[in-house]
């Protein structure tokens, strides 16, 4: 879990929510790492000859580099710079568990701000940025564009969603899996409170794609530390029937173990299946998460 | 497991308190939102039993410690270990002291102290061993009693190891009226313990600490002391003065008790308390029946007298009470007293010079001596004149006294009719005159076998008109003559101008002379025959030789000479005795080596003798009683078939309850180490060494203790 020193400022959640639109708290968020508060190890893209990939069908018969096919006698296609920018499809958990939050700050907006400050990020390196809303259902899509313009309706997007409903991404993943057809990035930000396995069935299906899938495991504090002392009926969000009277201490231990469990399937899971898996307490910073993403880039 | 302070065990009931605030604590558990139930879910199927279990057990644990506090605070002890405990000291010697002197009959919680005593002492003895010595002995042993038919041979004292012994000597135990000598009691238990080889020795003394013979008691009176010895008191009822009412004594008005004539009976009381009485019930109860009652108030510490005026009842033996309304020292509410009424005395009286009227007959001054003047008078005598021709036709024995007024002579047969009248104890009264001549008196009352006369008359001797005899002396020890003991000069104002010669009494061992003229010659002689007295006047009567019958003093010695020949001082009270001072009983001089039966007021018999004490010139015969049982009237048959009645009253020296608080126990008894223990209090504080109780208050703390530290911990884990 990550467990580091907050910094001050824009990448503070809780600074960041004193700011007033979506778009302007990503904006801060990447300029102010851009500008040097971050030293991050990342370069300038070109369109430029990037690699070879071997021959998929559907590709365009032009792209075929005929020099490798004599070479090797199988069919490869030349990949350029400007093919590498990505087209990512940020699958942002809008349900009612997402709305849990201690410290002063929601799940959901953390995640918002996450959302936001990626595909500002990519938005401005010239990616292409799509975004899934879902609860039980997919809630939005709005496709992936490029351009600047497209991150005011995307941050739009994400002011307007109100998270509700139970959680359901594998459902989502699975409904979206066909029409994400090309291949790019997919990131996930979620509480994955949903069954591991339709997780990562479909999450496997985005990878053998040949899509790069990064998971951001967004948690609360709460729910990572289960700090509390007195005699509790913990009230399921999703599911009122789901109840439980506990006392605190003397079941914290079980909890955290079976928390463990559930957080330690995803990551081997997501190991396996070469999945960047990241847990995100809502504590963390932003640069730290931007940081990842773009070393995972690099 | 017993409790001291039982009434603590409603701390148990706090024991609840954890349970509710456990039930309370559940109900006010806070809702929580919360997304990841999924995990408590799981979570508590692993482990909602064991939480149930932990509950629980925290629950037991606090209830436990409010369980074990509460029967702590009760103050448990085990007396079983008494016992053990006890079977390792050495053996030890015990003299065990029981008050049983009047004062511990006093009732409170509705049984007398000595009955709770001796409960108290079974249970001093209960404990001992059988190396242990004990005795029980009274704190007023029984005095050797005068009049107990087969006297036991004096009982030695020794510790004894025998329980049998020590409860039949317990049983024996029965109050005393004696007053208290506690110098002498201690002396001899000190004695007992100091011959004891018993290397403890423990001297116990159960009582009530009244005043009574402690006043001047310390122990530095003593010149030795057992060594080792530890003493022990037990105090029944409380060290507060307890009240108490007392008759303290009575009085008869003076005697004779005349049949008819009021009798005036004054029974002091006494308020020995710190609070008034009012409307205390005084009755006067007469041969079992009550005659009288008063209602008197009392302040505290106050004596007063309350007088009671009856008419005195038919002649005969009496037995009179007073009683109060009972209160818990009822021993000293009543009063006992005997009386005798007698009717009143026929005295015949002989005219030996009758004339045509009373006031020329020989016999009128003596009539009017002897009658009441009006009939509001007391009637002590009924006199009855006959001239001195008519003795032949009276029976002497339907009168108590015969009085010959200057009879010339009597027929031999009522000479012997007189002489046997006397003997049987009748009263005969000569007085002189000109018709009493000396030989024909001496032939008829100075003989061998009728000798009513002590010595010979003699001549009458003449006085000048100018020179008239006075009485010179008196007899004032005589009771014909006690109510001249004080002014003895009043007799001597009369004048006698003749009198008759008497011979020389000083050879004659029974006669006395009470009244001597100036010459030395006997004016009034007196001698016993047989049961009866005779009384020889050398005078007359009336005032032929005399103008005596012309002073007021004829009527008081007339009256004076006629009750002490009808015996009229027998109509009086009878003899009472005070618990248990010995009583005199007086016999007649023919009784000596006579014997008597003494019926006590509980129906025990008592056999006594008469004996002879005093010198020949006077001897008494008397028989000496203390055998007493009871309290009451005492019924007495003596020789000859006479009955009288001895009245019997508990002492009252322990009617006065003021009792010696534990600080003046202490300062008479130093420097001994003293351990005072109350009744009420008995045997819940054991500091005798040989008799140590558990104590478990301590344990059960401890426990406490223990169980909150592992509840904290235990809590805190989980």
């Amino acid at each position: 879990m990550a467990d580091r020193t907050v910094h001050p400022n824009y990448f503070d959640p809780l600074v960041l929510a004193k700011i007033s639109t979506m778009s302007l708290r990503a904006r801060y968020v990447v300029e102010g790492m851009l500008s040097g508060m971050h030293k991050s190890p990342y370069r300038g893209y070109s369109v430029e000859f990037a690699e070879h990939r071997e021959y998929a069908p559907g590709d365009e018969i032009r792209r075929i580099d005929w020099k490798a096919f004599g070479k090797f006698d199988r069919y490869f296609i030349k990949e350029y710079e400007e093919e590498t920018n990505l087209r990512a499809t940020i699958f942002l958990d809008a349900s009612a568990s997402m709305t849990y939050g201690s410290q002063g700050l929601r799940k959901f907006d953390y995640a918002c701000y996450l959302a936001a400050s990626l595909a500002y990020l990519m938005l401005r390196q010239g990616d292409y940025v799509g975004l899934v809303t879902f609860g039980a259902e997919l809630q939005r899509y709005i496709p992936p564009r490029s351009g600047m313009q497209h991150l005011q309706a995307l941050t739009r997007q994400l002011e307007a969603t109100e998270p509700q409903g139970e959680t359901h991404l594998g459902h989502v993943l699975q409904e979206m899996a066909g029409k994400i057809v090309k291949r790019g990035m997919i990131v996930i930000i979620s509480d994955l409170f949903d069954a591991p396995e339709t997780v990562i069935k479909t999450l496997k299906f985005f990878r053998h794609r040949r899509n790069e899938v990064m998971v951001f495991h967004v948690l609360d504090h709460n729910e990572l530390e289960f700090p509390f002392e007195r005699l509790t009926v913990f009230e399921d969000i999703e599911d009122p029937q789901a109840r439980v009277l506990a006392e605190p201490r003397s079941i914290r231990q079980a909890y955290l173990q079976q928390l463990r469990t559930f957080l330690d399937d995803y990551q081997q899971a997501c190991r396996r299946e070469s999945i960047d898996y990241n847990c995100f307490p809502t504590t963390t910073p932003l640069d730290i998460a931007l940081t990842r993403y773009l070393a995972r880039r690099q | 497991m017993t409790f001291l302070q039982p009434l603590l065990l409603f701390g148990t009931l706090a024991t609840a308190v954890p349970i509710l605030i456990h039930l309370i604590y559940r109900r006010r558990a806070l809702v929580h939102y919360f997304p990841a139930v999924r995990f408590l879910l799981l979570a508590d199927k692993r482990t909602a039993r064991k939480f149930r279990l932990h509950q629980w057990l925290l629950l037991a644990l606090r209830v436990l410690a409010i369980l074990l506090l509460a029967l702590a605070l009760a103050h448990p002890y085990l007396a079983g270990d008494r016992a053990q405990a006890m079977a390792a000291q050495p053996p030890q010697a015990n003299v065990i002291l029981i008050d049983n002197s009047l004062s511990m009959q006093y009732r409170d919680q509705e049984t007398p102290r000595l009955q709770r005593a001796k409960a108290l002492v079974a249970q001093v003895l209960q404990p001992l061993r059988a190396q242990d010595s004990a005795l029980v002995l009274p704190l007023l042993p029984d005095a050797p009693k005068s009049g107990t038919p087969g006297t036991p041979p004096e009982v030695i004292d020794v510790l004894s190891q025998s329980r049998d012994t020590w409860e039949a000597d317990l049983a024996a135990m029965v109050p005393n009226h004696a007053a208290v000598d506690l110098h002498r009691t201690l002396q001899h238990a000190f004695d007992l313990l100091r011959q004891s080889a018993a290397p403890r020795r423990r001297l116990v003394i159960v009582s009530d600490f009244t005043v009574n013979g402690w006043e001047s008691f310390h122990l530095s009176q003593f010149d030795v002391l057992p060594e080792r010895l530890d003493l022990h008191l037990i105090r029944l009822g409380t060290a507060e003065r307890d009240a108490n009412v007392v008759v303290e004594s009575l009085t008869i008005a003076e005697p004779p008790f005349i049949e008819g004539i009021p009798l005036e009976v004054t029974a002091v009381l006494r308020n020995r308390s710190a609070a008034p009485r009012r409307n205390l019930p005084v009755d006067l109860r007469v041969d079992q029946r009550k005659v009288g009652q008063q209602l008197v108030d009392l302040q505290p510490d106050e004596q007063v007298a309350v007088p009671f005026r009856i008419t005195a009842p038919a002649g005969g033996l009496h037995q009179g009470e007073i009683r109060l309304e009972e209160d818990a020292l009822s021993e000293d509410d009543h009063f006992y007293f005997a009386f005798q009424t007698l009717a009143p005395a026929r005295i015949l009286i002989v005219d030996g010079d009758p004339g045509p009227s009373l006031f020329e007959s020989e016999i009128f001054y003596l009539m009017q001596a002897l009658q009441p003047v009006t009939a509001l008078q007391q009637a002590l005598f009924h006199p009855i004149p006959v001239p001195w021709e008519g003795l032949d036709h009276e029976r002497f024995e339907d009168y108590q006294v015969v009085v010959l007024c200057n009879v010339e002579a009597v027929s031999p047969q009522v000479r012997q009719r007189l002489y046997q009248f006397v003997n049987a104890g009748g009263g005969l009264l000569l007085f002189a005159g000109n018709h009493v001549h000396a030989k024909p008196y001496n032939t008829m009352f100075y003989r061998s076998d009728t000798l009513l006369l002590p010595v010979a008359l003699g001549e009458p001797v003449q006085q000048p008109e100018e020179q008239p005899q006075t009485i010179a002396r008196i007899d004032p020890a005589h009771e014909a003559l006690r109510l001249f003991a004080s002014e003895p000069t009043l007799l001597q104002r009369s004048r006698f101008y003749r009198y008759l010669a008497l011979g020389a009494l000083d050879t004659v061992p029974q006669a006395k002379t009470l009244l001597t003229l100036d010459s030395g010659a006997p004016l009034l002689v007196e001698h016993g025959v047989g049961h009866g007295r005779v009384m020889m006047f050398t005078s007359t009567a009336d005032r032929d030789w005399s103008d005596l019958p012309t002073r007021p003093v004829y009527v008081p010695l007339i009256h004076g000479l006629i009750s002490y020949l009808s015996n009229l001082s027998a109509a009086s009270q009878r003899p009472n005795a005070i618990l248990p001072a010995p009583v005199t009983l007086r016999g007649q001089s023919e009784d000596d080596g006579a014997s008597l039966t003494i019926q006590t007021a509980d129906g025990h018999e008592r056999l006594l003798r008469y004996a002879a004490e005093g010198g020949p010139d006077n001897p008494n015969v008397v028989a000496h009683f203390s055998a007493y049982t009871v309290p009451g009237i005492y019924q007495i048959s003596g020789p000859q078939g006479r009955q009288d009645l001895l009245a019997v009253n508990a002492t009252r020296a322990e009617s006065n309850l003021t009792k010696l608080d534990n600080s003046a126990l202490e300062a008479r008894l130093q420097p001994l180490p003293l351990w005072v223990e109350e009744e009420a209090t008995f045997g819940q504080t054991d500091r005798n060494p040989a008799t140590p109780s558990k104590e478990l208050a301590s344990f059960f703390l401890l426990a406490v203790v223990g169980l909150l530290a592992i509840e904290n911990v235990y809590a805190n884990r989980l």
